[in-house]
């Protein structure tokens, strides 16, 4: 599967204290020319490749903002170029959905859509819009936002950013966000920072293992409660019940598989390497898709699992659900790609400290 | 026949103008229990319950062979002495009957620990005075972890059955409040999703027509994602890890009495045993011809 | 109904525990006692209560009540069924007690007689209870004594018999059995009498007394006070108390002072020396007499034996 991290805009409704993209002081949007473009291609890397899928996850900026018109548009071009290939192409999408509203539902299903990511904060001011970010706005367009996706019988899963404010309220954070969502769980993500820290927010990998330290015995006393917390669910199935299946940070297999296309055509290797500018494929409108798969720079992150593995990882008992983690982690602090992650000792921790002695479990060579 | 069942004064003009409906009535005495049966005769609609708000003693209730049949929820102030109880226990027993005392009298946790365990269903309703969340636990405890048989105990027993990780489990079922069961109609047919909003003029439509779009309505879709409030307002409910369990019923009496979300930790816990327990006494069923 | 108790006494819930404690255990017979357990004021309410939950009852008493309490037992008690409650009432000399005592005792004998055993606490050697055949005979009494040896309470000051003047007990007791068997009465040992104390003969007389069941034992005969602390029987009431949300049964608790009565008497086997040598101790036969003898030494010694005995 080739996964596209797709940002048709850079526009956002909201100020989230975290995010680099809304910094921007133009934010760009694709031109509908270039979406042409990017289904067209589409098609031919399929054909390309007839054993491959291609995944496009709507990113942005906030993807709603782009309007229900552009949707519509995404889908008569797929129908379009694609008409043998579309039944390999998925699409996914990241919303705030503050925008969200009962016109996208249909546009959704027709792109295959039946599941929206999102993420949420129940500490004030740290989303929504204008300078001080208004959260009680944010949080109940937001709310409206999933009460059309429930009314349509559509899911929706979300991602947590510890940043050093939650660090106070571990449990309180946790239980809020379970309370929010009794189904399906979420994901408890670091803050992620390339640059300076201007609001104070980062925390260090010894923080964030402690941070889920403190929820993780509540957690797992109770985890027929709070099914699919992340990444205690992860850790659970990968050294409890053996079933190594770990996100695109950890499994060392993302040199072949990613691809970011920005709001200009510009390719990258994913999401982040595009949002920092730390990597570029070129642009869309000058190299093919599969061309751009196939760029020389990514054969440095194929060969750094190898090295890794006879380098700075080795005997690593933990590299199996690990593999030096993301080579972005390991280019925020050496600048260099072919280090292990710098969150590598968070991990250490937080298995070490928290995870092996409450489960009692044993990592196995 | 619709989904939700009605709560709705004894009226005849009222009842007389619905039909097919499964309706609850609310009365103050016995004196009109029969005639309110008798009642159900036309239009098709069926008795749910009689919901009856005692004023006395359960000991003065005038109880006879002949309410054996009439499905009773009796809300009441006080039981009465041991011994006059004693001598209708095993009426009590037979008939198909819960009753609720009123958490205000203290006496009232021992009281209904008493009637369990003597086999008469039985429950718990809460006043207007604090709530003794210790003596409730108790109560709790034994409804739901203890190894001798002994009759139920409302809310506890809903709760725990009903209860499951993935929804939000309304125990306000037991006293006829969760808008998801039951309507509450007055006999000017003023409809609203719960007792006291009837009392309060919150209603969501009115006029017995209006029932049967209910779902449609605006105020009743409305009032489905009204949990969310507590999320919005940074409500402690909403960061309590027994929220799913009781959908921060008690969050007016919270910053003065918090014992309730211990209480309602503990709940969740009993609920989690009750459904390990029921899962493990799951027998295994073998093919029959 | 129910108002709340105070500390000293038992309390609703609290009986509603142990009677689903003893149901869960598989045991339907439940003694009340004391102190006085009808000073309970809600005695009568718990007697009905236990009924109602298919409980047998027996009542320890004085036989000695206010007038408001006997007049409700009387009115909802004194026509159930012998199978389902039963009373022992421990009966004094009439010569030690005051007249109103007196008074109380034969009202209590003459509604309740029909279900009462009498019990009577000999200690010391030259006990008397010739009264007692007057009580069976005007009262309707069961025709059964139940008869009891005061036992040093370890740490205190009681009255007991002395080891020493044992034997002079055993032959008053057995010069009370012609006039018992005359009377169709049957005396029954409770716990703690040596078998030793007896002659050959006068075990003989007692075998045909009791058409053999003869009984020298010590065991666990488990209490539970009014806070649901629990102690191994009476005379141990001091020590090893534990409460009785540490047990899932009777049965474990029993099991748990088993325990220590027989690492106690791998201490100490009896109350006399040979004991240690006796081979009816070893058939078990008899037990050696009461635990308690074996504490009152340990607490006059330093503490060197096994560390359960001092908890």
């Amino acid at each position: 599967m080739a996964t596209i991290i797709f940002k048709p805009t850079e526009k956002c409704n909201s100020n989230c204290i975290y995010c680099d993209v809304v910094t921007r002081k133009k934010p760009k949007t694709m031109s509908l020319d270039l979406l042409e473009l990017i289904f067209k291609n589409i098609d031919d890397f399929l054909k390309a490749k007839p054993a491959e899928n291609v995944q496009v996850i709507w990113h942005g900026g906030e993807p709603l903002l782009l309007g229900e018109e552009y949707f519509l548009k995404a889908y008569e071009f797929q129908e379009k170029y694609c008409p043998e290939t579309k039944i390999r192409i998925k699409h996914a999408i990241q919303s705030n959905l503050t925008a969200m509203n009962e016109n996208f539902i249909g546009l959704f299903r027709k792109l295959g859509i039946n599941q929206v990511g999102t993420s949420y904060e129940p500490l004030a001011n740290m989303r929504g819009p204008g300078k001080d970010r208004d959260s009680a706005f944010y949080n109940k367009q937001f709310m409206k936002g999933i009460n059309i996706l429930k009314r349509n019988n559509m899911g929706w899963g979300f991602i947590y950013v510890v940043t050093k404010k939650s660090l106070e309220r571990p449990l309180d954070i946790f239980f809020f966000l379970s309370n929010l969502k009794l189904s399906g769980g979420f994901m408890l993500n670091p803050v992620l920072l390339y640059g300076e820290d201007k609001y104070n927010i980062g925390i260090t990998p010894e923080e964030y293992a402690d941070f889920l330290g403190a929820i993780f015995p509540y957690w797992w006393a109770h985890r027929d409660r709070f099914q699919a917390v992340n990444p205690f669910r992860m850790f659970t199935e990968n050294i409890i019940d053996k079933k190594v299946s770990v996100g695109c940070e950890d499994n060392g297999t993302c040199a072949y598989g990613h691809i970011y296309i920005g709001p200009s055509g510009e390719a990258s290797q994913c999401g982040r390497a595009g949002d920092w500018e730390i990597i570029s494929y070129g642009n869309i409108n000058d190299r093919s898709l599969l061309d751009i798969m196939q760029d020389k720079q990514r054969e440095q992150f194929l060969n750094r699992d190898k090295l890794l593995q006879e380098g700075e990882c080795k005997d690593c008992p933990y590299w199996k659900f690990c593999h030096g983690g993301c080579p972005l982690d390991s280019f925020i602090k050496t600048k260099d790609f072919l280090h292990k992650t710098n969150r590598c000792n968070g991990k250490k921790i937080f298995l070490e400290k928290y995870f092996l002695p409450i489960t009692g479990a044993r990592i196995e060579n | 026949m619709r989904e939700h069942f009605l709560v709705c004064p004894f009226d005849e003009k009222l009842l007389s103008r619905l039909k097919n409906e499964r309706i609850a009535i609310v009365t103050n005495g016995f004196e009109q229990v029969h005639h309110i049966c008798e009642s159900f005769n036309d239009n098709g609609n069926t008795l749910h319950c009689l919901v009856i708000h005692y004023s006395g003693s359960v000991v003065s209730i005038p109880f006879h062979e002949n309410l054996k049949n009439i499905p009773m929820a009796i809300f009441a102030n006080e039981l009465g002495p041991f011994k006059e109880i004693m001598a209708r226990i095993h009426m009590l027993r037979e008939l198909n009957t819960r009753i609720f005392l009123n958490s205000d009298n203290k006496a009232n946790y021992t009281n209904i620990h008493i009637l369990a365990s003597l086999g008469v269903d039985c429950g718990i309703f809460f006043g207007e005075n604090e709530i003794d969340w210790s003596a409730l636990n108790d109560l709790m405890t034994y409804a739901i972890y203890a190894k001798v048989g002994h009759a139920t105990i409302e809310p506890f027993m809903y709760a725990v059955k009903h209860y499951s990780p993935d929804k939000l489990t309304d125990f306000g079922t037991v006293y006829f409040e969760n808008r998801e069961s039951y309507l509450h109609i007055d006999k000017d047919e003023n409809i609203a999703h719960t007792s006291k909003d009837l009392k309060a003029g919150k209603f969501i439509a009115t006029g017995v027509e209006a029932l049967s779009q209910i779902r449609e309505n605006k105020f009743y879709q409305d009032a489905e994602y009204a949990w969310q409030e507590f999320f919005l307002n940074e409500n402690p409910c909403a960061y309590c890890q027994a929220w799913r369990i009781c959908v921060g019923k008690f969050t007016e009496t919270f910053e003065k009495n918090p014992g309730c979300r211990q209480f309602f930790i503990d709940l969740m816990d009993a609920a989690d045993f009750y459904r390990t327990a029921e899962s493990k006494n799951k027998k295994k069923e073998i093919w029959q011809p | 109904m129910a108002d709340s108790e105070p500390d000293d006494i038992l309390s609703w819930d609290n009986l509603i525990y142990l009677a689903d404690l003893m149901e869960h255990s598989g045991e339907m017979g439940i003694s009340l006692l004391g102190g006085e357990p009808t000073l309970h004021p809600s005695f009568v309410d718990f007697c009905l209560y236990l009924l109602e939950r298919k409980f047998h009852v027996n009542v320890f008493t004085s036989g000695i009540m206010g007038e408001k309490m006997f007049n409700e037992a009387e009115r909802v008690l004194s026509g159930i069924h012998p199978d389902r409650l039963s009373f022992v009432c421990n009966v004094n000399n009439p010569d030690k007690s005051s007249f109103s005592e007196l008074e109380n005792v034969k009202r209590f004998l003459k509604t309740f007689g029909h279900l009462t055993t009498a019990g009577f606490n000999i200690y010391k050697p030259d006990f008397n209870f010739d009264f007692i055949f007057q009580y069976v005979n005007e009262f309707g009494l069961r025709r059964h004594l139940r008869l009891g040896l005061a036992h040093p309470i370890p740490g205190k000051h009681n009255s007991f018999v002395p080891i020493d003047k044992m034997k002079q007990m055993a032959a008053k007791l057995i010069a009370y059995l012609p006039v018992l068997e005359r009377l169709k009465i049957k005396a029954g040992f409770d716990c703690g009498f040596p078998l030793c104390i007896f002659t050959e003969e006068q075990i003989g007389q007692l075998y045909k007394h009791n058409a053999g069941h003869l009984s020298f034992g010590c065991g666990p005969a488990v209490d539970i006070g009014p806070d649901m602390t629990v102690w191994g029987c009476f005379p141990l009431s001091n020590i090893q108390k534990k409460s009785v949300y540490e047990f899932d049964s009777m049965q474990d608790i029993r099991k748990y002072y088993m325990d220590i009565h027989r690492k106690t008497r791998i201490e100490v086997a009896g109350i006399l020396e040979d004991c240690d040598e006796c081979v009816y101790r070893d058939e078990q036969l008899c037990m050696g007499g009461c635990l308690a003898h074996s504490y009152t030494h340990f607490f006059n010694e330093a503490n060197i034996r096994f560390q359960e005995i001092y908890q």
